[in-house]
């Protein structure tokens, strides 16, 4: 036997062993699956009420409390209390659903409703495509993807804060045209990198307990992935 | 999404480090929170 064999071994036994939560991903899937629905439930809830006065100041509290439960849900799910976790994160998905109403209103009415059939579908093909290659990624390929995605989203958060700003001064510039289509395509590739990435890293960051921190990570990956795709629809059929 | 965060100790000993809130995860919380609040009102 060649001496490669051996140092492969040892290689595949290194990056097993590296393993904190082999079975993490299993036990969070159906946790993902279970918040997309009850997303999708909150959406047709927000848009049977889109025309009442009552929706927008709803929209507003909703939104600042879902920004709350976030990091409540999150830190909890991290301590591995799952029962406690378990029904604050169904709620965050919920109302995460009602305030994506909004923006899904504005998709239908900009480019139809086959634009979020279109968003829906391109998200779950990147869920299954993800969910093959993303667990066999190698320790090279996953630890430069991370590197990549970090410092995308950084960037990603740099580049929205400025069209926040240049848009109070400049709103044409900022808020419309190619600014926001540059945005919407850099996102939309980040958060399909991403969406490889969660396969990567859950089973080496959380432990198997720790499933519903993983799947809120997994959730929110996904949402904003839908999310991006629906404005880089919606910038594109703006600008025609 | 959170990135694989750990320290090395030693050959071959890796200690992984899951406690702790995410500040990618959080950073993702807050550009789905921006995206959501500035599309608020337009549809």
């Amino acid at each position: 036997m060649p001496a490669s064999s051996n140092f492969r071994e040892v290689i595949r036994d290194a990056q097993s062993s590296a393993l904190v939560g082999p079975n993490v991903v299993n036990k969070a899937l159906p946790y993902v699956g279970g918040g997309m629905v009850l997303t999708a439930a909150g959406t047709l809830g927000g848009l049977s009420m889109i025309a009442s006065p009552a929706f927008m100041p709803l929209f507003w509290v909703a939104l600042i409390g879902n920004l709350v439960l976030f990091f409540v849900a999150q830190n909890i799910a991290l301590k591995g209390n799952n029962a406690t976790a378990l029904p604050l994160l169904a709620i965050y998905s919920l109302i995460t659903g009602f305030t994506l109403s909004g923006l899904v209103a504005m998709a239908i009415g900009v480019a139809g409703i086959g634009s979020v059939g279109t968003a829906a579908i391109a998200t779950g093909i990147t869920f299954v495509i993800a969910s093959i290659m993303g667990r066999r990624m190698s320790d090279s390929v996953g630890q430069a993807l991370g590197g990549v995605v970090t410092l995308g989203i950084i960037g990603l958060v740099i580049a929205m804060v400025v069209q926040l700003i240049g848009g109070i001064f400049a709103p044409q510039m900022f808020l419309g045209g190619g600014f926001e289509l540059m945005i919407a395509g850099f996102g939309t590739v980040l958060f399909i990198g991403a969406a490889f990435l969660d396969f990567y890293t859950m089973p080496r960051v959380y432990q198997d307990e720790q499933y519903l921190a993983g799947a809120l990570g997994m959730y929110l990956t996904y949402i904003n992935l839908f999310i991006f795709i629906l404005r880089f629809i919606i910038a594109i059929q703006s600008r025609d | 999404m959170r990135a694989a965060t750990r320290k090395t100790k030693g050959a071959g000993e890796v200690i992984r480090t899951p406690e702790g809130s995410d500040p990618l995860e959080s950073l993702a919380g807050l550009v789905k929170f921006e995206t959501l609040m500035r599309h608020a009102g337009q549809q």
